[in-house]
């Protein structure tokens, strides 16, 4: 009896966190919710975005302001609409967390969450210049992985040109390189959880901080 | 040819069959280039699915449904000596299939149908390809409806009298085309043209699959049958003798018609929708469909016996010497069995459903694949051309010592090819990659049968352009003299005055292929309705 309550003790914080990393399956219906949102519900709805995403929803760098960093604000334009929708329900339904993004999105209805998605989905990816930083070995990574890690090549889930997946594989091209390092950063550590099956947690485990920046710098500027 | 207006129908449909080829041919060469990993600047998995995927168009669905269509009207008028019936419907199958190849070609060159040749849903492509192989499909069964309504009006002016042996395979290999491709029709009328224009949510991969199965086999048998017609109507004849056996010959295009279809769950043998007895039951019949190839490999190599010795060849293996290695239809034969013997031994295991598991999405199978058909069954359609191309265009072949350099270079371009393909896929290569990413000591000892590959493919490229080369200096050479030869079919050795009905006509065999193809595949398709399985979303755009 006692070894039970023992075990019942140990497995129960265990228990309390078996969540799924998302609530959101990809069934039809959210598939056709998603296809079939709004665009000028959605153009509407994002107005309100604006302010911290951009008119363009081309995102913000990260900036210091009176000694304060504001960390960089994810580009949203010629995103997979899958994906913007995913995430938005992810803040809502709490399989992530930001200050201000949870509370947003509590206040936006699935439907509302499809059109929003819809309408950035249709906006052009940011184009950025060329940097000087040497890419080769991130260049490498995204088009060959890294077999002695069993790191798949990104490309293979990302695109060739970093377009994304219909089903909830983000676009990563034009993507603001602050936003994308301090993203990978936070799978890395496990702040961040909302990947179905862990597939960038374990994959971000396996990058260095040095590549993780490559990689940023890479995707931003890639076309 | 009986006038110029067959000839025309003819060649319009074998230009476009050799031009899909060649260019498929440069594709091809990429591909080995690409795949090598030796030329990183050419390193594109999205070009490269694109190539594969165009590259398999046009050689397993262009080039042969084209080149048997120019075929079969060559053979039925020739060989029936009658006009093509209702001219205006054969280029109304001819315009069809040809749109829908345009049709096809679009998203397929623009990389929004890289779903291979296989289609292999849920992988979903852009609505327009499905859409344009239908009508290619359509465009074929028009050319089938001809042949079959062609074969019954002979019948019926000539009662009792047996059908000629080339138009009785040519009118085997209309119904067994219509039989091959109503599997995947149903597929890409029911499940594929809905998916990708979204009507439908979900696809039940497996049911397609199943579907496709149906047609996968004996699609090979349809593009073969040409080549055994050749064997038997043409080769005895070239070779300066006379055919063993007119019965048997009926006999093996008979067994293969029926046989080719009831067996294709050997391409599902490692998938989870089919129960082992299926797969077993399909497994047998794969093995009955090897005897018409013995039985053909026995009489054709009979009947070059016959002409070898009629030759003055003597002794056991003396009458191959006096073969006339230098007629391209003989040639042709000799290098296609040979090709036939290997890839044959690796039919065998890719039919046996222990060791297929050791070769099943391995590179051993786009190696037996191009082995057996762009080798043994390609190379007597160069012949087929080679031979039919003078009386077509009224002219000379341009160049003879041409066309056998081109036929040695692609049997010996062949074999380089495709030696190291099996090889690789014994040393654990999968199929379908586009690039060899994870170096390690295994992956490095794929290097050199890799190179070995891009100098066979090199060589077929060159072969591959001497053909169309010879072809074309053949039609636009200003013509000197009257050309007047005629199709000379062999004549059996043992002359047929009557036939039996069942090797005459195809009404009964036609009916044995429904009962075996219920028994095979009727369960196996209704099971998807009966179970409450959940259906795929679409992967891809």
């Amino acid at each position: 009896m006692k070894r039970m309550l023992l075990l019942l003790a140990l497995i129960t914080p265990v228990a309390v966190n078996a969540e799924p990393s998302s609530q959101i399956a990809w069934t039809p219906e959210v598939l056709n919710l998603v296809k079939n949102g709004d665009l000028n519900k959605g153009k509407g709805l994002a107005e309100s975005c604006k302010s911290c995403h951009g008119d363009k929803g081309q995102g913000m760098k990260e900036e210091t302001r009176d000694g304060e960093t504001l960390p960089a604000i994810p580009a949203l334009a010629g995103q997979v609409a899958t994906y913007t929708y995913k995430q938005l329900r992810d803040y809502a339904n709490g399989s992530r967390s930001h200050d201000s993004m949870t509370g947003i999105a509590k206040g936006l209805k699935e439907q509302d969450a499809a059109d929003v998605a819809v309408w950035f989905s249709s906006l052009p990816a940011q184009e950025n210049k060329s940097g000087s930083r040497n890419l080769a070995r991130a260049e490498k990574m995204v088009e060959e992985g890294d077999g002695k890690r069993i790191l798949p090549p990104c490309f293979v889930c990302h695109g060739g040109k970093g377009q994304g997946e219909k089903q909830d594989i983000p676009a990563l091209a034009g993507q603001q390189a602050d936003y994308f390092a301090r993203t990978l950063l936070a799978y890395k550590n496990g702040q961040r959880h909302n990947d179905i099956y862990s597939r960038m947690r374990l994959i971000a485990q396996q990058l260095s901080e040095d590549e993780i920046r490559e990689l940023a710098q890479y995707y931003q500027q890639v076309k | 040819m009986n006038d110029a207006a067959e000839r025309k129908l003819a060649l319009s449909h074998l230009w476009v069959a050799f031009i899909a080829f060649v260019v498929a041919c440069f594709l091809g060469e990429y591909q080995v280039l690409e795949r090598s990993g030796f030329i990183p600047a050419l390193e594109s998995p999205s070009v490269y699915f694109a190539s594969v995927s165009t590259h398999g168009v046009l050689m397993a669905f262009v080039l042969t449904t084209f080149f048997i269509m120019g075929f079969g009207y060559t053979i039925a008028t020739t060989s029936l000596k009658t006009p093509v019936w209702n001219k205006p419907l054969a280029w109304g199958g001819f315009w069809l299939a040809l749109v829908g190849v345009v049709l096809a070609a679009i998203p397929l060159l623009t990389g929004k149908a890289s779903v291979l040749y296989t289609f292999y849903p849920p992988i979903v492509a852009h609505a327009a390809f499905y859409i344009g192989a239908t009508l290619l499909v359509v465009g074929s069964w028009v050319w089938c409806c001809i042949m079959l309504v062609m074969f019954v009006q002979w019948k019926k002016a000539n009662t009792g009298q047996p059908v000629p042996l080339a138009m009785f395979a040519t009118a085997m290999n209309a119904m067994l085309w219509l039989w091959t491709s109503a599997g995947v029709a149903l597929e890409v009328l029911f499940q594929l043209i809905p998916f990708s224009l979204g009507w439908i949510d979900t696809i039940d991969p497996g049911l397609s699959r199943t579907l496709f199965a149906w047609t996968l086999h004996p699609i090979v048998y349809f593009w073969l049958i040409p080549a055994y017609t050749a064997f038997y109507v043409f080769v005895p004849k070239q070779a300066g003798g006379f055919l063993f056996s007119d019965e048997m010959a009926r006999l093996a295009f008979i067994v293969l018609a029926v046989f080719a279809l009831p067996i294709g769950f050997h391409h599902l043998y490692m998938d989870p929708e089919q129960a082992k007895g299926w797969k077993l039951l399909h497994g047998i019949g794969t093995f009955v469909v090897a005897l018409p190839t013995l039985v053909t490999g026995f009489t054709v190599i009979a009947s070059l016996e016959i002409a070898g010795r009629l030759r003055g060849g003597k002794g056991l293996f003396g009458w191959i010497g006096s073969l006339p290695w230098t007629n391209t239809m003989v040639l042709s034969v000799i290098l296609s069995l040979l090709m036939l013997i290997f890839g044959g031994f690796g039919g065998i295991v890719n039919a046996s459903y222990a060791m297929n598991a050791m070769i099943h999405n391995t590179a051993w199978v786009p190696g037996h694949f191009h082995l057996i058909f762009a080798g043994t069954t390609v190379i007597m359609y160069f012949a087929i051309a080679y031979y039919l191309w003078p009386m077509l265009v009224k002219k000379p072949l341009f160049s003879s010592p041409m066309a056998l350099l081109q036929l040695w270079t692609w049997f010996i371009g062949m074999s380089i090819l495709t030696t190291p393909w099996h090889v690789l896929g014994l040393l654990g290569q999968p199929r379908r990659i586009s690039t060899v990413v994870y170096n390690n000591l295994l992956t490095l000892s794929w290097k050199p049968y890799e190179l070995m590959m891009i100098l066979g493919g090199l060589i077929l490229l060159g072969s591959a352009c001497l053909f169309i080369y010879n072809l074309a200096k053949t039609q636009l050479n200003p013509a000197v003299e009257a050309f007047d030869q005629e199709i000379e079919f062999a004549e059996p050795i043992h002359a047929v005055k009557s036939l039996p009905e069942w090797l005459n006509d195809i009404k009964l065999w036609n009916k044995v292929i429904a009962v075996l193809m219920a028994i095979s595949f009727g369960y196996p398709i209704l099971q998807f309705f009966f179970m409450d399985t959940s259906g795929s979303s679409p992967w891809g755009y």
